[in-house]
């Protein structure tokens, strides 16, 4: 019994080393992409070739699959390639992207490249990624000279050791803020009131929208939850959600552990408490805040204006905005939402186009991810087709009805916008112009224009990116404190922490600090301070 | 070779009921390739795993996803919501199956029977995600059993699933709701083995109906509900992910928050596949600990696995 239980071990033991052994093939030596690009040949476009292409589909438009795309076919057509696109299930992006890495069954190109955990420079240490910077003058020239044109953008996509690993979609110039408060403005007629500038001022229009016009969800929260857009609402009190730096020192810090977080999560409750939120707020969507918003039961949201024109109604009449509130008149906010040339971090889908090392021909590729930076191919993502979806007016393009126009498209506006042009992707993204919603309601752009003008933006991060093990800190530390943060804040608006009075708040404040603390949130300031420290010191030119 | 080494043994009962070995010989290519093969991907939980570096490239780290899930601030709500909410199951979800199917055994009308049994079962086939919403929905502020709730505390109403002291019932009410008539059949099947003579006998000696359900009906299906709380116990650890992960939320993550959904958000989510398995690890050993004690008690009474 004994001995062939011994022997049974022994086979399983040496079959499982073997079998080890046998899954850590060695990866590509990343020097192999050493190469002077001077001595390289030219692309040869006479071969039709296959590209596989992994991208997720936007949320709100999961039926427009690439290869429906207009634009996607004709740059297939104009460099003879032949597109394949693999969309991973809508909701399990992520989930995808890090089996596919796992299983190593790659497509030639990734337009998620950022996903990777440390980022496009780990993927290609790790040689899941092809090092394309030194092929880049050669098969991407326009995207090689539009990029090294402005050295804050080349900076945000340069990795910290002075590379360029991927073909980045990017803006050349900066983009609005493009949320804010949106408040109803019949409502506000009916108390009276214009729209509320300070906190204070808020209070008293919530307030008053609750007792006198008896709306039960006065104050819409995003379903994203409280860290998204109400962000606008923590600028107040120069705190945020996730990490700031102190515009005057550069000091990196997390915002929850700020003294005005707590002033704010004293301020949400407060409005919980007074009914101004509704206790359904944890599973609102947004459609359901839409509806509440047009049937006068929500005063307030915080959203994007293309979104209130199309679906609430008459921008003065239905709708009206208002500024990020403040605390005291005449306060400069450094917190907002903001669109960095190169969206990097990992939020952002379809930024990043990277080159895998199962890619046959990457001259090809890399010919592909061009595309997007030659002036036909930045028109085209942008605007879709001449004469169909847009005509030149006075050499600047205009869109046409046809977008808007169900039976034409067959479609609603916001799938029509992935079908007939791109609205995010690997090219410059005009979105200033190449938004028809924002060219159909352009007091939009005075919105926007103001919200970005009223703040700074000197508490934001730039895009920085860790290495592998600055990573893992983050991810195995600060998983467990957003986590932590998410819940408590939950409970405590919720009133479920304990009453409200100032020493509870008091108590609340120092347990809650000291289990930041405890959980080692000064060793993750410490990770975000050196990336931040790198990405000041990447050299900007050439 | 020695000839009566458990390989020869083995060589000349093949040749004798080659048969029978070829119909096994599913089972264990089966748990072979399921359950031997992967196993070599606990080496994992001593890895810093980078997948596309295999195990060759990746650096060896010893102990130090354990030590980190057992310092996390998490841990102990963790493991208490994991063994209590299996406890409770245990208490209550365990022998629900078992008075059911002997409340079944007691009708005597055959259409009674068919239609209770047909109903039970039904839920068992909705899937989780399906049973899920619906507790969702009936739990929201406007929904049914919050209301009904409200109705009974005379409070205002409001979503169950945000008050962490909800989520053990929710849970378990649900879990009987939809698995008590499936598990219940089992019972029954044993239940309809039962020698009639014996309780002939019993009327004999004057038992009476509850007299027969303890002296009779009880002692015969002991061995099988032994049987079902050795392999019970033996998932001490283990609570289904899908639903857990399905109704957890911020504020009721207190009580919902267990080893399977941690695992998924660490480790396949958060991209540390090494954590991930560590902690795995950790519950699968403590879930065989819990198995073998248990068939070591049962063994006692001669009921034991193995």
């Amino acid at each position: 019994m004994k001995k062939w239980l011994r022997r049974i071990s022994v086979l399983l033991l040496s079959a499982a080393v073997s079998l080890s052994v046998f899954a850590a093939c060695a990866p590509k030596n990343p020097g192999d992409d050493d190469v002077d690009w001077t001595t390289l040949p030219d692309i040869d476009r006479s071969e039709k070739v296959t590209l596989t292409i992994w991208s997720p589909l936007e949320q709100w438009a999961p039926d427009s699959t690439y290869d429906k795309n207009v634009i996607y076919q004709r740059a297939a057509e104009e460099l003879n390639l032949e597109l394949e696109f693999i969309h991973p299930p809508v909701g399990q992006e992520t989930d995808q992207f890090n089996l596919m890495i796992v299983e190593k069954d790659l497509p030639d190109i990734i337009f998620c490249g950022n996903w990777y955990p440390g980022g496009v420079q780990e993927g290609i240490s790790h040689g899941i990624y092809r090092n394309v910077n030194d092929y880049l003058p050669k098969y991407a020239p326009d995207y090689y000279r539009r990029l090294t044109a402005n050295p804050d953008i080349l900076r945000e996509a340069t990795m910290d050791n002075g590379d360029i690993g991927a073909v980045w979609g990017f803006a050349e110039y900066e983009e609005w803020c493009y949320s804010g408060p949106i408040f109803n403005k019949k409502a506000l007629d009916a108390i009276g009131e214009d729209a509320p500038v300070t906190i204070e001022d808020w209070d008293r229009v919530l307030g008053k929208f609750k007792n006198e016009l008896g709306m039960n969800s006065a104050f819409a929260i995003h379903p994203l939850g409280l860290q998204y857009l109400e962000q606008a609402i923590i600028s107040a009190y120069g705190a945020a959600s996730g990490f700031i730096k102190d515009p005057a020192t550069g000091e990196v810090k997390y915002g929850p552990a700020e003294n005005g977080y707590i002033d704010y999560l004293n301020l949400i409750r407060g409005w919980y408490d007074k009914g101004y939120i509704p206790t359904s707020f944890t599973t609102n969507d947004w459609l359901t805040n839409v509806d509440n918003f047009k049937a006068m039961q929500t005063g307030v949201m915080f959203d994007n204006p293309q979104n209130a024109a199309a679906l609430i109604g008459e921008y003065g009449k239905d709708w009206i905005d208002a500024p990020y509130p403040v605390l005291n008149e005449g306060d400069k906010l450094q917190i907002r939402l903001k669109n960095w040339y190169v969206q990097s971090n990992n939020s952002a889908w379809n930024t990043c186009g990277v080159v895998t090392r199962s890619c046959e021909n990457l001259d090809r590729a890399l010919d592909f991810l061009n595309w997007g930076f030659t002036d036909e191919g930045i028109m085209a993502y942008n605007y879709g087709t001449e004469g169909v979806t847009y005509n030149m007016v006075d050499g600047e393009p205009v869109f046409t009805d046809y977008l808007f126009d169900n039976d034409i498209t067959g479609t609603d506006i916001y799938s029509a916008l992935y079908r007939f042009k791109c609205h995010n992707g690997i090219f410059v993204r005009q979105e200033k112009t190449a938004n028809p919603l924002i060219q159909r309601y352009p007091e939009n752009i005075g919105i926007m224009e103001r919200w970005t003008e009223q703040s700074g933006t000197d508490a934001l991060l730039p895009p920085i990116s860790y290495t592998r093990n600055e990573q893992q800190v983050i991810d195995l530390y600060f998983t467990d404190i957003t986590q932590y943060v998410e819940e408590q804040q939950m409970k405590f608006i919720t009133g479920q922490t304990n009453d409200i009075s100032n020493t509870a708040v008091a108590t609340y404040d120092s347990t809650f600090r000291a289990n930041l603390t405890g959980m080692g949130i000064d060793d993750i300031l410490g990770v975000v301070s050196s990336a931040l420290e790198r990405y000041n010191e990447r050299t900007s030119e050439e | 070779m020695n000839k009566n080494s458990y390989f020869a043994r083995l060589k000349i009962d093949i040749k004798r009921k080659k048969v029978e070995y070829l119909l096994f010989l599913p089972v264990l290519i089966y748990f072979i390739i399921f359950c031997y093969v992967p196993l070599y991907g606990i080496f994992m939980a001593f890895f810093d795993y980078v997948p596309a570096l295999g195990f060759a490239g990746s650096e060896y780290v010893g102990f130090q996803w354990f030590s980190l899930f057992f310092d996390s601030i998490f841990f102990g709500r963790i493991m208490y919501n994991t063994i209590m909410l299996n406890v409770y199951s245990i208490i209550f979800v365990f022998p629900a199956p078992i008075l059911f199917a002997l409340l079944l055994y007691e009708i005597k009308t055959k259409a009674v029977v068919k239609t209770a049994q047909i109903l039970t079962y039904l839920p068992v086939f909705i899937s989780l995600v399906v049973v899920c919403g619906i507790i969702v929905d009936f739990c929201k502020v406007d929904g049914l059993i919050s209301n009904i709730m409200a109705t009974i505390t005379g409070e205002a109403a409001k979503d169950l699933l945000d008050d962490a002291n909800y989520y053990f019932p929710i849970y378990l009410i649900s879990d009987i709701w939809q698995n008590m008539g499936f598990s219940s059949i089992v019972f029954y099947a044993a239940l309809c083995r039962v020698d009639q003579d014996l309780y002939d006998a019993a009327k004999i000696d004057g038992a009476g109906r509850f007299r027969q359900l303890i002296s009779v009906t009880i002692p015969s299906i002991l061995p099988i509900i032994t049987v079902m709380f050795i392999i019970r116990m033996g998932s001490m650890l283990n609570v289904g992910f899908e639903k857990a992960y399905l109704l957890k939320r911020p504020l009721n993550a207190e009580r919902s928050e267990v080893i399977a959904t941690f695992v998924y958000d660490r480790g396949l989510k958060g991209n540390n596949y090494g954590y991930g398995t560590a902690v795995g690890l950790f519950s699968a050993v403590i879930n065989f600990a819990f198995l073998w004690v248990t068939n070591f008690f049962a063994k006692k009474t001669e009921n034991g696995l193995w």
